[in-house]
């Protein structure tokens, strides 16, 4: 931990815009994941229990359905933000997978082994952060076109063989289980349990981080806010 | 010499009265039959329908009931000629659970009175079935007697005397088929719909109510006991289990299809018969029933899918992929952040 003036201060990482986005998604895919599961795990006590407190398939599926319409509402709004806002394309530009991203995660590796590596520096999103993002894209993408053939079934199969429908079904259940387990073992390890974080990172509420962590995990967006003035030694923006 | 008379009256007696007994409960039948014993005694009801008063004799001789007189059952006669209504027969008079006459230990009519027949019948509908409508009268016979109208070969038709329609579809089916070809597993009226417990489909406690069909269907479709033995599948159960169709159905759904929904009730047909619901020409009209403006599109592709076999196609390699993706997704990020903390552990541990 730095000392002095950088401990304290903070800066605006997330504006409230994100963070009512993140808070949205969370809402709505902690509903999802409770709902599809318990379709998913029919078969097991916790399936029949919260199949039970959800009023059975058709409440269930009630609940499923709004959840979804959270979700689907705050991707679209996500990707308008890219395409049209200033700030929205900024923070998807540096979202970007790059090259760099794939030494990162080997010399992280390596680093963590005790490899005599210089460890690595990581700009506004590390590579993790990236590739937490890109998986959550590609699993809403899939969820949601999935989704709406299961959800408006009559018309979908109006227009698809009934092999294709299945596979929707089967991809429905089984990317669930996939954003789960990167959602639940990753990000959730990372913004609770990484030990310099516990119990929580709370920039996903106050939107700020202190110049201190934001030295020491994101040491090359520091960098180039000092370079460009943008912050001082009080942290102002 | 005295005694000697004595004894010879004594015994002379004897033998009549003996003789008497047996005579007389014999005696009974030809009494009867002076009038039951002529084929043509009829009597018309007041419906004018015409019902027949005859008793064969010689059914009667091989019924279970052979040693029985006349008013063992038709108790409310004790006078010949008989005068008045003649009531139903009641048989509980000697089957019960303990009755001392020999009849069988059982307190079966206690589930015919619940029964769709029994409350029809207790709330006086003359039409519905009392035991003897379908156990047989005058010709009772154990249902294991091939001869008798409870025999299961002999159920549909016992049955469809009443229930005529279903009796002519069940005819054309495969379960009937299979049986009439010697296949005697095969499904008869009450394998489906229970015997003495039958309720009508639309109580829950029917083996027929909506809900319950597939359990009822499952308990010869998932055996491969009974229907393996005749190259039949059984985990037709078990996908439709998975499927939406059987989740919602087992937690309260109510229009979501059954087996029977799709493969017919009384005619079912196997699928590759033109006039099976499920031959692939009649899908889109089988699943139309339910799915408004159902088309060709649903007959492309297994309907009872399961993605672990092979034969599900793309379904299958899809599931396959999921399968180790899963597993590489756990297993990177377990190690990932194993990695994370065996570092920071180790730091702490030394210099740092």
């Amino acid at each position: 931990m730095a000392s002095g003036e950088t401990g304290r201060t903070t800066i605006q990482r997330f504006t409230l815009n994100e963070r009512l986005q993140h808070a949205l998604l969370m809402l709505s895919t902690l509903v999802l994941l409770i709902t599809g599961f318990s379709l998913l795990f029919h078969d097991v006590w916790i399936g029949r229990w919260l199949l039970w407190l959800e009023g059975g398939v058709a409440g269930r599926g009630l609940i499923h359905r709004w959840a979804a319409g959270v979700l689907m509402a705050v991707c679209g709004y996500h990707v308008l933000s890219i395409l049209f806002t200033e700030r929205g394309h900024a923070q998807f530009m540096q979202m970007r997978p790059r090259g760099q991203d794939g030494r990162d995660l080997v010399r992280v590796m390596q680093w963590n082994l005790g490899r005599p590596v210089p460890r690595p520096a990581f700009d506004r999103f590390d590579y993790r952060q990236k590739f937490q993002y890109w998986a959550y894209g590609v699993a809403s993408a899939t969820m949601v076109l999935s989704g709406l053939a299961l959800w408006f079934a009559t018309e979908a199969m109006a227009v698809m063989p009934k092999w294709m429908f299945d596979l929707l079904a089967l991809l429905h259940g089984r990317e669930s289980v996939v954003i789960f387990l990167v959602l639940f073992l990753w990000h959730l390890y990372d913004v609770h349990f990484r030990p310099e974080v516990f119990p929580m990172d709370w920039s996903w509420i106050t939107g700020r981080i202190s110049l201190a962590d934001l030295q020491e995990r994101h040491p090359l967006e520091y960098e180039r806010l000092r370079n460009s003035g943008a912050i001082d030694g009080d942290g102002n923006r | 010499m005295a005694m000697e008379t004595g004894r010879g009256v004594l015994f002379a007696l004897g033998a009549a009265l003996a003789l008497l007994l047996v005579a007389g409960r014999a005696e009974a039948l030809p009494k009867c039959l002076v009038c039951h014993g002529k084929p043509t005694l009829s009597k018309t009801l007041p419906s004018g329908r015409v019902i027949s008063l005859f008793v064969d004799e010689k059914q009667l001789k091989v019924s279970v009931h052979a040693g029985r007189a006349c008013t063992d059952c038709h108790s409310d006669i004790t006078a010949i000629p008989h005068k008045g209504e003649i009531k139903r027969v009641s048989c509980v008079r000697c089957h019960f659970k303990g009755n001392p006459v020999g009849a069988p230990q059982t307190d079966i009519y206690v589930e015919y009175a619940k029964s769709v027949h029994g409350v029809a019948a207790a709330s006086g509908n003359t039409k519905a079935p009392v035991c003897q409508d379908c156990h047989g009268d005058h010709n009772i016979r154990p249902p294991k007697d091939s001869a008798s109208q409870m025999h299961k070969a002999h159920i549909p038709e016992t049955c469809g005397r009443c229930h005529l329609a279903v009796y002519s579809d069940y005819r054309e089916s495969i379960h009937w088929k299979a049986f009439a070809g010697g296949k005697t597993d095969s499904a008869v009226c009450t394998d489906c719909h229970g015997e003495h417990t039958i309720r009508a489909h639309e109580s829950p406690e029917s083996s027929t109510y909506i809900s319950r069909v597939p359990e009822t269907c499952s308990r010869c479709h998932a055996s491969v006991a009974v229907v393996g033995k005749y190259g039949i599948k059984t985990e037709q159960v078990a996908t439709y289990g998975r499927s939406y169709h059987g989740i919602a159905i087992k937690y309260g759904g109510k229009t979501v299809a059954n087996c029977a929904s799709c493969h017919g009730v009384h005619d079912i047909r196997p699928s590759d018969d033109p006039k099976s619901a499920v031959h692939m020409d009649n899908i889109p009209r089988t699943c139309g029933k339910c799915h408004t403006g159902a088309n060709v599109n649903y007959a492309k592709g297994k309907i009872h899918v399961d993605p672990t076999k092979r034969e599900a196609g793309l379904v299958y390699w899809v599931s396959l992929f999921f399968k180790y993706l899963t597993i590489s997704v756990m297993v990177g990020l377990v190690a990932h952040i194993s990695l994370d903390l065996f570092r920071r552990f180790r730091r702490r541990g030394s210099a740092h």
